[in-house]
């Protein structure tokens, strides 16, 4: 068996000393998963870079908040997905990311996930992530881009490890349902 | 057959390009707005503490700051004025002064040498002169020893 290259560390210690080549990998790392999970928020292309900008903005000025460098993806997304709420808030549309059921306790980890999808298929599997309660669609776009733990999903969205262990739960659930319903 | 990351990178895919843009502006305009911003400060610290100390001290009292200014000035003015007659005296002395000063010097030459003739003169196995006890010092001697 092949040894498994381990993946490079991220240079945040660099950024954080001010190295532009550091942010330019870290960013490089982090844009098209953070643009694609601020879509699946806003569903508006202008709308999702601007907020990407504010969020990369945001992450120059603040990195010295962050304690733990290995922390830093979800960090970013969370920095991103508090620009969402703001946008939302702004719009007046809050109340949709409120939650929309009842956080009903889960048994243990949520069950895995295996999906995978025919390419004449991904528009239908979009249409299909699309369709889930927004809170559902952010907790199952996190661990389907980054493969984020349930404590890192809680730590992007600031809500509690129950609350995001129920949401990923029930947005599994939904999705096998809507998948297998399809034609 | 994808995965649902692969699906959801590849419908953005298209919007790489914007984002490479979008990343190198805010590079620019935040590392660059962070030098400036670096050399603001360093260029505040030299500039700050000299006006505020010209704003909070000196401005508000500046006709006694003068004053004491202009008393100063007096003072060196005089300071240096009795400097400069010293350094002339030290360079031309007075004559009579000097010839007072020779006299001084031949009083005490002449001194010195009848000093030492009234000691040639003495004879070397002459007593020492020694203060005489006083008369009540036996008896007090006694009393205390007893």
């Amino acid at each position: 068996m092949p040894p498994v290259a381990e993946p490079l560390p991220l240079p945040v210690a660099a950024a954080r000393a001010g190295s532009a080549a550091a942010w330019r990998v870290l960013f490089q790392r982090y844009q098209l998963p953070l643009y694609a999970y601020v879509f699946q928020l806003v569903r508006h292309e202008q709308t999702s870079l601007d907020l990407v900008q504010e969020s990369f903005i945001r992450a120059v000025r603040h990195l010295g908040g962050l304690r733990d460098d290995g922390k830093f993806g979800s960090w970013l997304f969370g920095i991103a997905h508090q620009q969402c709420i703001q946008h939302w808030r702004k719009s007046g549309r809050e109340k949709l990311f409120d939650d929309d059921f009842l956080a009903e306790p889960i048994d243990g980890e949520p069950g895995p996930i295996e999906i995978l999808v025919r390419a004449e298929q991904a528009a239908a599997f979009r249409k299909k992530l699309a369709q889930l309660p927004p809170t559902q669609c952010a907790a199952l776009t996190l661990f389907f881009l980054e493969d984020f733990s349930l404590e890192e999903i809680a730590d992007v969205t600031g809500a509690p490890l129950g609350t995001v262990k129920s949401r990923l739960h029930h947005a599994k659930r939904a999705l096998k349902k809507l998948w297998e319903e399809q034609p | 057959m994808k995965t649902p990351k692969e699906i959801l990178l590849e419908t953005h895919q298209v919007m790489t390009p914007r984002l490479d843009k979008l990343r190198e502006d805010v590079l620019a305009a935040e590392l660059g707005r962070n030098s400036d911003a670096v050399s603001e400060k360093r260029r505040t610290i030299f500039t700050a503490i000299p006006l505020k100390l010209w704003n909070e001290l000196i401005w508000p009292s500046r006709r006694a700051w003068a004053g004491l200014a202009a008393v100063w000035v007096a003072l060196a003015v005089v300071h240096f004025s009795q400097h400069d007659r010293g350094a002339t005296f030290q360079v031309s002395p007075d004559p009579q002064i000097l010839e007072a000063w020779n006299e001084q010097q031949a009083i005490f030459e002449q001194l010195a040498n009848e000093r030492r003739l009234l000691a040639e003169k003495t004879p070397a196995n002459a007593p020492p002169i020694t203060p005489e006890k006083s008369a009540n010092w036996a008896t007090t001697q006694a009393r205390f020893l007893a």
